[in-house]
């Protein structure tokens, strides 16, 4: 099944409004409650199945990190994440199939009751996440779309920028950045990501991501980019 | 579609404003079992010694999760073949006679058993 393209406005306004839902007061909080967004509301209103000590084995000489099931609702997160106690890794693992399970599931339900197939036939009854669906330079359209809802809904926009605001001033940022000028910009972003304030955990710490999903947010808002002239010679 | 134990557990649960999580704490167990076994047609097996901790959790009788779930704990389970015949007899015995029986040894002090 070929998934429609979706702008970034409209992904994040999913994750915003699922947050918004599943936490009301506290979407904004921070770390997100993942946790509370998957059983106290996904499980209790869609009845999301989630099994995240699933055996899932390598596929195509690749980890399989989780998958989603649509027409079973489930949701199967590889037990390794989990045993590996990489909070970030499996928190963005999660957000990423709850990506799927909010924005492909629907249009794969709403497909095959249109067409009267069954959503294997449609040929995206089961969503699979490759380690490379995460990491990996060219992604399917669908699992850029998860990783983008992904990092939305663990790292809210507002949020961020009050945390980077607060941890880094023009002369705290010169100064750090300074430190790593003539990287690239991926590497600048997981500096930032990783760089511990004086009193404060560091930005991927704070959110309960990994250094390079944080790395990927600061990059892709445009942190970066907010003061070019220290880059320049 | 859920099982009957999946049901009854997921409906008690919500009857009683509890989270999943909060049940799971209390049973020492991960949510995510919890949705398995409340959601799945084909529950994942969990022990006796779980079943009553939801039981009591949730103030069902056991035996009410231990029937659903089709387990018979250790020390029910007959040892004899005088055990296995009694058990033969009452299993083919149509309810109200079951009830009666029940309610007929129950009015009955239990005696220590003779080994």
């Amino acid at each position: 099944m070929n998934f429609p393209y979706l702008t970034n406005t409209v992904i994040d306004g999913e994750a915003e409004r699922l947050r918004l839902e599943a936490l009301q007061a506290r979407a904004r909080d921070v770390p997100v409650d993942l946790d509370a967004i998957v059983y106290d509301h996904l499980c209790e209103k869609d009845s999301l199945i989630i099994d995240d000590e699933a055996e899932l084995p390598d596929e195509d000489g690749d980890e399989v990190l989780g998958k989603t099931l649509v027409r079973a609702g489930r949701i199967l997160i590889n037990r390794r994440l989990k045993e590996s106690r990489d909070e970030g890794r499996y928190r963005f693992t999660v957000a990423h199939e709850i990506g799927h399970w909010r924005l492909h599931r629907p249009r794969v339900l709403a497909s095959a009751e249109q067409t009267g197939l069954f959503p294997e036939v449609c040929g995206a009854d089961v969503m699979t996440t490759l380690n490379r669906s995460i990491v990996g330079p060219t992604p399917p359209r669908h699992e850029i779309q998860a990783n983008r809802f992904a990092a939305s809904l663990l790292i809210d926009h507002e949020a961020l920028r009050r945390a980077f605001d607060a941890r880094f001033d023009a002369g705290v940022l010169s100064q750090v950045l300074n430190q790593v000028r003539s990287r690239p910009s991926r590497e600048r972003g997981r500096f930032l990501a990783a760089h511990a304030g004086a009193g404060q955990g560091s930005l991927a710490r704070t959110f309960a991501v990994s250094i390079e999903a944080m790395a990927i947010a600061l990059e892709t808002r445009g942190y970066l980019q907010d003061a070019p002239s220290l880059f320049s010679s | 579609m859920p099982s009957d134990l999946g049901k009854l557990i997921r409906q008690a649960r919500k009857k009683r404003e509890m989270g999943l999580r909060e049940l799971a704490r209390k049973i020492k167990k991960s949510p995510a079992l919890l949705t398995r076994l409340e959601n799945e047609e084909q529950p994942p097996s969990v022990s006796a010694d779980t079943l009553a901790l939801i039981a009591d959790a949730l103030d069902l009788q056991v035996d009410q999760l231990l029937v659903r779930a089709q387990r018979t704990p250790d020390e029910l389970s007959p040892r004899t073949e005088l055990e296995f015949a009694l058990y033969r007899r009452v299993q083919d015995l149509k309810v109200a006679e079951q009830t009666k029986l029940l309610e007929h040894l129950t009015r009955q002090p239990s005696k220590p058993k003779k080994s």
